[in-house]
């Protein structure tokens, strides 16, 4: 008889700044809230690692999943939205006086619990979005004392899971295979899989009998624990310190809708800031002649005399 | 007095055993009848009937079999059967009351006329099932498909006729009297007049067990075959918006309350959907014109309300999968031509609803939603660069006079700078006409249209929320767009969550103003121009002469209409969340859609939606067509 494998899956929120938020109004109508201007989600390849803690579920059968995040208090409801993969359990660990806190402090939080509960295989997406700091998992796994594997895109558990072989995504095209021994970390690469769309009913409805499990963590206490400060990095400053040069989307019209679709999404042309003669051409064609001649009667004065 | 013993010479077990069979019928019909009526209480909040017009909708519909008669040989051979099978459907009826009550009625002239009328409309009846089985052994249209069952039950009722006519014929035999109020069972009986009376009877009594179980395979395969339609047809031709334009999805209440959305097995279908697919005869139309099918994508409507039935049959359960429900662009097509006007397109979208809610839907549509409700926009064009687009469109300002439209640009124009130049040219327009008009604010993104067509409800439901609160600073003024979705969307599905405002669609302003003499019309060289109608002006909202009526005021377009044109136009490929799906197999509908028009050998395509016109103009790229002219309406005026 095989024992139950245990995984955790460490997720964090990801923020759109120009975005509202989904709420629940009173009146029982689902429409934007003022929760302010970010909008939480799950990181995208936080929900690659969770789609495939769900594969293993599918595949292997006795296994648990708990999903676990650490926040500041009152954003609990994030957590909410992995209720649509079929994870067993969600464990918020709410930390009084979040900010500042770095990834060090956020993976001690979370290795304490881990060495709480238990786990054969820890997962984490391989970046947020947010900083791309990536650096959750590494401390992770040197705090539990187990091998880590970043990059992780094909994980499979293999001789009465003692050991897992791991496929890692290496430049050019090139991949890795890797042994590592149980319990271990891995980060998942966002080309793992295309994780489930998380759909707006499925953050919203009522999950009967499976709430997010919030633990409250005490911050003093933490740091009196590990006798000292669990943060520390402090970030100085967001914002842009190079203006990236202004991106106008030129629709080819050779170009299939998908082809289009992948462009304007993409970000379309580069246009350098007009600096005089150079210019990329819009509008109507008729305008767009006009343009071109007069640019050649500038450039080439002996047309002029003609 | 002229009359005939019911039973003659039928012993008392076979008449038992035919009440038995009875009996079986009536538990099989009351457990169907049970399903559909349950459902429909149940679920009456998610499904739409209508029921106004209904003597209309029967008169012209049910009983004048209007829309059968598009294919004139289709309907002739449907009438004979229809009204065949509904006489001696009564006839059967009179038998039985005649038989098992105490009412005696079938005597003296009564009876004569009574004898003479179920023998010409058996003739009837038997006319109507050799044209159809003459149609599907000879004449074989192609989007009549045939199978063992289809044939079978063609056999069963022409078997039963004869039986029927043969039995006459050896009860008159026995008699010895020709009786001229029966003339086809006369006849019958001079094929008898040398047999005697042992081998008569017997005969009789062997073809009458024949006739009785026929009968009785034929009741009992009613509701698990397509005959089911002659009961579920009537009663949804009647309680459907039918004809006119097609009718969207309900909007699903408390979603909150819901653990999932959509359809995901059989339980999940409504009152309304089990009557439509109870209705379905397979006659093919749908399938002739879907442009799914026209372009070999798997999806057919015909196959797709056929499998569900089958699911329906087999076990209740229903696998979503066997049907290809991404292909569908909501053309609405396959409902415009259903002669008993099943909503394909809702069933198929429920589906989807399903599927989309439950997360497992294809990468470009999830990115598309995503972007929607992170930045307002399928294409993920910010608040901010939405304001510095709507800035450029701006009109009232310093106008003294208040506006009287508030124009909605929707969401197209915000990523394609072709698409920018209609509502710029719409705005111009305006301007020349004199009309004050504002733009909405960037803090309204899009109406919602591809959460709504790609199954994502909730999203749906947020985004038009949002916008009917954004909108209430618009109160009392008339909003105008020039993109169809967004048109549907604000007309006919706002006011489903609380809009109550008048919304018109860009073809119908302009028409307007020129009809007032505000516009001049610009001289445009000799050209021949086609106008494709979009699905979602035309077919959802009936609006098919503003633009042509636009286009014939230009005394340099010879206008020409499409092979497919107005109610049967065919889409653009554009619909239903096209625009962020990706097609896998078969062709491009656009492409096809352009192959159609172009052997009119056009100058210039003109259509009134943006949708339309990126497909159309991709497949004119494609096709290196550069000669030909794509325009929205409101260019010709520039």
């Amino acid at each position: 008889m095989t024992k139950m494998l245990k995984i955790v899956v460490c997720v964090s929120s990801s923020f759109f700044s120009e975005s509202p938020v989904s709420v629940k109004l009173t009146d029982g109508k689902i429409a934007t809230g003022t929760k302010g201007p970010v909008i939480e989600a799950v990181n995208y390849s936080d929900r690659c690692a969770l789609e495939e803690a769900q594969r293993f579920k599918q595949e292997c059968g006795d296994v648990e999943v708990t999903v676990v995040m650490a926040g500041p208090p009152d954003y609990q409801w994030v957590l909410e939205s992995c209720f649509c993969f079929e994870i067993d359990k969600a464990v918020y660990l709410q930390v009084s006086d979040w900010e500042p806190m770095d990834s060090y402090g956020c993976s001690l939080i979370i290795s304490d619990f881990i060495r709480e509960v238990g786990a054969d295989l820890v997962l984490c997406g391989d970046v947020n979005t947010d900083f791309e700091s990536g650096q959750v998992a590494p401390i992770l796994a040197e705090l539990l004392s187990i091998p880590y594997v970043s990059r992780a895109i094909g994980l499979s558990i293999i001789a009465g899971q003692s050991n897992m072989e791991v496929e890692r995504k290496l430049t050019r095209g090139n991949r890795q295979r890797l042994r590592v021994t149980l319990p271990a970390v891995a980060s998942v690469d966002i080309a793992a899989n295309q994780p489930r769309y998380i759909s707006v009913h499925s953050r919203i409805k009522e999950n009967k009998g499976k709430p997010v499990i919030v633990t409250p963590i005490d911050r003093q206490e933490l740091e009196s624990k590990f006798k000292g400060p669990i943060n520390l990095v402090n970030i100085l400053n967001i914002g842009p310190v190079r203006l990236r040069p202004k991106k106008v989307a030129i629709p080819d019209s050779k170009m299939s809708a998908q082809d289009r679709l992948s462009f304007l999404m993409g970000g379309g042309n580069k246009k350098k800031s007009s600096n005089g003669d150079k210019e990329i051409l819009e509008g109507k064609t008729e305008t767009q002649v006009d343009k071109t001649l007069a640019f050649l009667k500038k450039s080439l004065p002996d047309l002029n005399k003609e | 007095m002229i009359a005939r013993e019911i039973y003659f010479n039928v012993p008392a077990w076979a008449i038992y055993l035919m009440y038995v069979l009875t009996a079986i019928a009536t538990i099989i019909y009351a457990r169907v009848a049970y399903q559909i009526i349950s459902r429909w209480v149940k679920n009456k909040k998610d499904q739409i009937s209508d029921k106004s017009q209904a003597v209309h909708k029967l008169v012209l519909y049910v009983i004048g079999q209007k829309s059968l008669f598009e294919d004139r040989r289709a309907g002739i051979m449907h009438m004979l059967i229809l009204a065949g099978f509904t006489v001696l459907f009564i006839i059967t009826l009179l038998v039985g009351l005649e038989a098992d009550t105490p009412l005696h009625f079938l005597e003296g002239r009564f009876y004569t006329v009574f004898s003479l009328v179920a023998d010409l409309f058996g003739v009837v009846l038997l006319a109507g099932l050799l044209l159809a089985f003459w149609r599907r052994m000879f004449d074989k249209p192609k989007y009549l498909s045939n199978n063992a069952m289809d044939l079978a039950l063609l056999v069963i009722l022409i078997g039963i006729i004869i039986s029927g006519f043969l039995l006459e014929g050896l009860r008159i035999a026995y008699s010895g009297q020709w009786e001229s109020w029966s003339p086809i069972g006369s006849a019958a009986s001079l094929l008898f007049t040398r047999i005697s009376v042992e081998t008569l009877t017997s005969v009789h009594f062997g073809l009458w067990l024949g006739h009785l179980f026929l009968a009785f395979a034929l009741i009992l395969l009613v509701p698990f075959t397509k005959l089911s339609h002659i009961l579920a047809a009537p009663f949804n031709i009647v309680t459907s918006d039918y004809p006119g334009k097609v009718k969207d999805l309900p909007v699903l209440s408390d979603i909150e309350q819901r653990n999932y959305l959509g359809t995901r097995n059989a339980g999940d279908l409504t009152g309304k959907d089990l009557v439509e697919v109870y209705s379905c005869t397979s006659c093919g139309r749908c399938e002739e014109i879907c442009p799914a099918v026209l372009t070999g994508k798997q999806l057919s409507p015909k196959n797709a309300i056929q499998n569900i039935r089958n699911e329906l049959n087999k076990h209740g359960a229903l696998d979503a999968s066997s049907i290809d429900f991404w292909n569908c662009t909501t053309c609405g097509y396959c409902t415009e031509k259903c002669p008993v006007s099943i909503n394909h397109q809702n069933i198929i979208r429920s589906l989807r609803t399903y599927t989309t809610t439950s997360g497992h839907l294809p990468s470009t549509a999830a990115t598309a939603l995503e972007n929607l409700e992170y930045t307002g926009d399928p294409w993920g064009i910010t608040p901010k660069q939405r304001a510095e687009n709507r800035e450029k469109l701006s009109g009232k300002k310093g106008a003294s006079a208040p506006a009287s439209f508030v124009y909605w640009p929707g969401c197209s124009i915000n990523n394609d700078l072709r698409l920018r130049d209609i509502a710029s040219s719409f705005v111009q327009v305006l301007k020349k006409a004199g009309v004050d008009y504002d733009v909405i604010d960037s803090d309204i993104g899009c109406c919602g249209d591809p959460a709504r067509r790609l199954g994502e409800e909730g999203l749906y439901q947020k985004i038009v929320n949002d916008n009917i609160l954004h909108l209430e600073k618009y109160a009392g003024f008339t909003l105008v767009t020039h993109c169809p979705h967004c048109y549907h969307m604000l007309k006919n599905e706002y006011p489903k969550l609380g809009l109550e405002m008048e919304v018109r669609h860009h073809s119908e302003v302009i028409s307007e103003l020129l009809q007032q003499g505000r516009l001049e019309v610009p001289e445009h060289n000799k050209k021949k121009v086609v106008y494709h109608d979009p699905c979602y002006l035309g077919r959802y909202n009936n609006i098919y002469e503003p633009v042509r009526s636009v286009i014939k005021s230009f005394s340099g377009f010879d206008c020409v209409e499409a092979g497919r044109n107005r109610d049967n136009a065919l889409c653009c490929g554009g619909g239903g969340g096209q625009m962020w799906l990706e097609a896998q197999t078969g062709e491009r509908v656009n492409y096809f859609r352009l192959e159609e028009i172009q052997q009119l050998e056009p100058d210039m395509i003109i259509t009134a939606c943006p949708y339309c016109y990126t497909m159309l103009e991709n497949a004119i790229s494609f096709k290196g067509l550069n000669q030909l002219e794509i325009k929205d309406i409101i260019e010709v005026f520039a």
